[in-house]
C-alpha cells in the first residue's frame, strides 16, 4: 500500500490537481498580500495605503517658493508645490500653524480646483488674516485622498515650510 | 537579450564534470581566462545599467509614464524584430572577432548616449539610444553566442565560465547594488565633484554609474580583439529558420497550440507592463524608507534575479507531480500575485515576497509552455513555430501595450497593477481550465 502511494506519480486527475493549486496560490498570495500590514498598526498614518504615490514639495527656486503679502485683514499667501509622486491628487489642504499672543493658531483651507496630476506644479494665491491668526511659523500643504467617500489627509506626504 | 536582467541561465548546455573536462596548454589557458574576463565585464555592465534604473532615471528626466510603458513595449518588440530578421538571414554574415568587437563598441556607445540623453533631459534622444541600444543588444548578444559557442568547447571551458550564467547572476546583482548605492549618495544637491583637464565637474551619481557601464560594455568588447579565433571569417553553420505555410496549417488546425499561444501572449504582456513600472513605483514610494531610492529597488529585484535560478529546478520536479497544464494553472495565479500585491499592500515586504513568487510563477509557465510545445509541435517545425509565435504577438503588443501605458499615465499605476493582476486570473485561468477540461473529456471518450 505504502509504496504504491510513493511510486505512483500521477496520483490525481488533471482537474483535481488543478484544483488544488489554484486554492494553494490563492493562500500563498493573501500570505503575501497581507505580510507587512501589521507592522505599522500603531502608527495610523503608515495605514494610508490611498496616500501612496502621493507627494508634494515646495518649488525650489533658490528657495521655496511661499510669499506673504498684505497685512491685517487684507493679507494673502502665495505657494507652488511641485507633485513629486506617481498618482493624481485630488484635491489640497491648505495649513497655516500660527502664533499670535502666546498661543498657536490654526488656519486650515480646503482649496477648490487643487486637483494635481503627477509631475505638475500648483500655484495658488490663498487670503489670509494676520489680524485673526497672527505670525505664520509653519505652512503645510497636505494632498487628501478619499477613503470610502470620506476625505482623508496624507500628512506623511504634505510640502512642509517652517519658517526662520 | 542584453538589457534585460532576468538573464535565465541557458538550459540547452550544460557545464560538464570535472573529470571530463579537456586539459589546457599554457596559451589556450590565457585565452579562456580571457573569455572569462569578457564574460564577468559584461555581467557587471548589465548590472550598472539596469533596466529598472533606466526607467526610473528616464522618468526624472521629464518623461511621462505612458512614455515609459510605451518604451518597454518597444523594446520587446524590436527585439522579436531583429532576432527574426537575424534567424531569417544569418547564413550571410561571417561573424569574426572585429565585427563582434565593433558591435560590442557601439554598443557601449548607445549606453553613453543614453546617459547624455537623461542628463540633458531630452525624451527623443533617450528613445533614439534606447532603440539603437535594444537593437544592438540583441545582434551583439545573439552573434557573440554563436561566435563563443564555436570558438570554445564546452570542455574547455573550465568550472567558472561553464557556469557563468549562474555565477554572472551574483555578479550582477553585486554590480548593481554598488550602482545603486553610488546613485543614492551623490543625488540632488549632493554631487560627486572632480576637475578634469581643468575642467571642475560636479555629476550626479547615476551619471557616474552609466558612463562606468559604458566604459565596461567597451572595454569587454575590445578584449575580443586579443582572444585568437579558429576557423576565422568561418561562414556559420546554422540553418534559415522560415515560417512556412504548413506551420501555420499546424498552428492553425490545433486548438491547444492556439490557447497555449493565446495564454503566453497575454502572460508576455502583463510582465512587461508590469516590470516597466515596478522600479517606478518602488522608487517613488519608498525612497525615503529602508535602504533608500535606488537601493531598495535593487534589493527587490536582486530578490528576482536569484529567484530566477531555482524556478526552473521546483518546476521539473513538480511539473511530474501535477502535469503541465495544471502547472500552468499554478504559475499563471503566481504571476498574478506580483502585480496585485503592489496595488493591495505596498510595502517592501510583502513586495520582497510577491516578486520572489511572481518569478518563481514565470519560471514555472516558461518550463511548462517549453515542455507542452515540445510535446505537441512536430520536430521539423518546432523552430519554425516558435518564430511564428513570436511574430505574432506583435499584434497584441501593438494594440494593449498603448492602453496600459495610458491606464498608467491617466489612472496611475497602482490601477494598472490591479487591471493586470484581474487580466491574468479572468483570461488565462478560464483559457488553461478549458483545455484541461477538453482534454478530460477527450481521454474518457476514448
Amino acid at each position: 500500500m505504502t509504496s504504491r502511494l510513493f511510486n505512483n506519480k500521477r496520483a490525481v486527475s488533471p482537474l483535481i490537481a488543478t484544483v488544488i493549486l489554484i486554492a494553494f496560490a490563492v493562500s500563498l498570495g493573501a500570505v503575501v498580500m497581507n505580510l507587512g500590514s501589521n507592522f505599522a498598526t500603531n502608527d495610523p498614518l503608515a495605514n494610508q495605503k490611498e496616500c501612496v504615490g502621493m507627494g508634494l514639495k515646495f518649488h525650489d527656486l533658490n528657495g521655496p517658493q511661499i510669499t506673504f503679502s498684505g497685512s491685517g485683514a487684507d493679507g494673502f499667501v502665495e505657494f507652488v508645490v511641485d507633485h513629486v509622486g506617481t498618482e493624481p491628487i485630488p484635491k489640497v489642504r491648505f495649513r497655516i500653524s500660527a502664533a499670535k499672543g502666546g498661543s498657536t493658531q490654526t488656519f486650515i483651507s480646503d482649496l477648490e480646483n487643487s486637483a494635481i496630476e503627477p509631475g505638475y506644479p500648483l500655484s495658488k494665491r490663498v487670503a489670509y488674516n494676520y489680524d485673526t491668526y497672527g505670525i505664520p511659523k509653519q505652512v503645510e500643504v497636505i494632498p487628501t485622498a478619499q477613503r470610502n467617500g470620506k476625505d482623508l489627509f496624507c500628512f506623511k506626504n504634505s510640502a512642509t515650510y517652517t519658517l526662520p | 537579450m542584453v538589457i534585460d536582467q532576468l538573464v535565465k541561465p541557458s538550459l540547452d548546455e550544460k557545464p560538464v564534470p570535472a573529470d571530463l573536462e579537456l586539459p589546457l596548454s599554457e596559451p589556450e589557458e590565457k585565452r579562456r581566462i580571457k573569455f572569462l574576463t569578457k564574460e564577468i565585464l559584461d555581467r557587471i555592465g548589465y548590472g550598472l545599467s539596469s533596466q529598472q534604473f533606466l526607467n526610473i532615471l528616464f522618468v526624472q528626466s521629464g518623461a511621462s509614464l505612458f512614455l515609459v510603458g510605451m518604451i518597454n513595449g518597444l523594446k520587446v518588440m524590436v527585439s522579436v524584430i531583429v532576432s527574426y530578421i537575424l534567424e531569417r538571414y544569418q547564413l550571410s554574415v561571417k561573424v569574426n572577432r572585429v565585427l563582434m568587437s565593433v558591435v560590442g563598441v557601439f554598443f557601449g556607445i548607445s549606453i553613453f548616449t543614453l546617459t547624455i540623453a537623461i542628463h540633458r533631459k531630452s525624451t527623443a534622444l533617450f528613445v533614439l539610444s534606447f532603440v539603437f541600444a535594444t537593437i544592438i543588444a540583441v545582434l551583439y548578444g545573439s552573434l557573440y553566442q554563436d561566435w563563443f559557442k564555436e570558438n570554445l568547447e564546452m570542455r574547455k571551458r573550465g568550472f567558472f565560465l561553464s557556469r557563468i550564467s549562474y555565477y554572472g547572476l551574483a555578479i550582477t546583482g553585486i554590480s548593481m547594488i554598488l550602482g545603486a548605492a553610488l546613485a543614492d549618495k551623490f543625488t540632488g544637491g549632493k554631487r560627486l565633484a572632480f576637475e578634469i583637464l581643468g575642467q571642475n565637474l560636479r555629476l550626479q551619481g547615476y551619471v557616474i554609474v552609466l558612463v562606468f557601464a559604458a566604459m565596461i560594455f567597451m572595454f569587454g568588447a575590445l578584449l575580443l580583439l586579443w582572444i585568437s579565433e579558429k576557423n576565422a571569417g568561418k561562414e556559420p553553420q546554422k540553418k534559415h529558420v522560415v515560417i512556412t505555410p504548413e506551420t501555420w496549417k499546424e498552428f492553425a488546425s490545433n486548438k491547444v497550440l492556439f490557447v497555449l499561444f493565446v495564454s503566453s501572449a497575454i502572460i508576455s504582456l502583463v510582465q512587461t507592463l508590469a516590470t516597466a513600472y515596478y522600479g517606478i513605483f518602488i522608487y517613488s514610494n519608498f525612497s525615503e524608507s529602508a535602504f533608500g531610492g535606488f537601493m531598495n529597488v535593487a534589493i527587490i529585484f536582486i530578490i528576482a534575479l536569484l529567484t530566477s535560478v531555482i524556478g526552473p529546478v521546483i518546476t521539473q520536479f513538480n511539473v511530474r507531480a501535477y502535469g503541465k497544464f495544471p502547472m500552468l494553472v499554478f504559475g499563471t495565479m503566481l504571476i498574478a500575485i506580483g502585480p496585485v500585491t503592489y496595488w493591495y499592500n505596498p510595502n517592501l515586504l510583502s513586495i520582497s515576497m510577491a516578486m520572489f513568487l511572481s518569478t518563481i510563477g514565470s519560471a514555472i509557465c516558461g518550463v511548462s509552455f517549453g515542455l507542452l510545445t515540445l510535446e505537441l509541435v512536430r520536430e521539423d517545425l518546432k523552430e519554425s513555430y516558435a518564430q511564428l509565435s513570436n511574430v505574432l504577438t506583435l499584434i497584441p503588443y501593438m494594440i494593449f501595450i498603448p492602453i496600459g501605458a495610458y491606464i498608467a499615465f491617466n489612472w496611475g499605476m497602482s490601477i494598472l497593477f490591479l487591471i493586470l493582476s484581474i487580466t491574468l486570473v479572468v483570461t488565462v485561468v478560464p483559457l488553461y481550465m478549458y483545455v484541461i477540461i477538453a482534454y478530460n473529456a477527450r481521454k474518457q471518450k476514448i
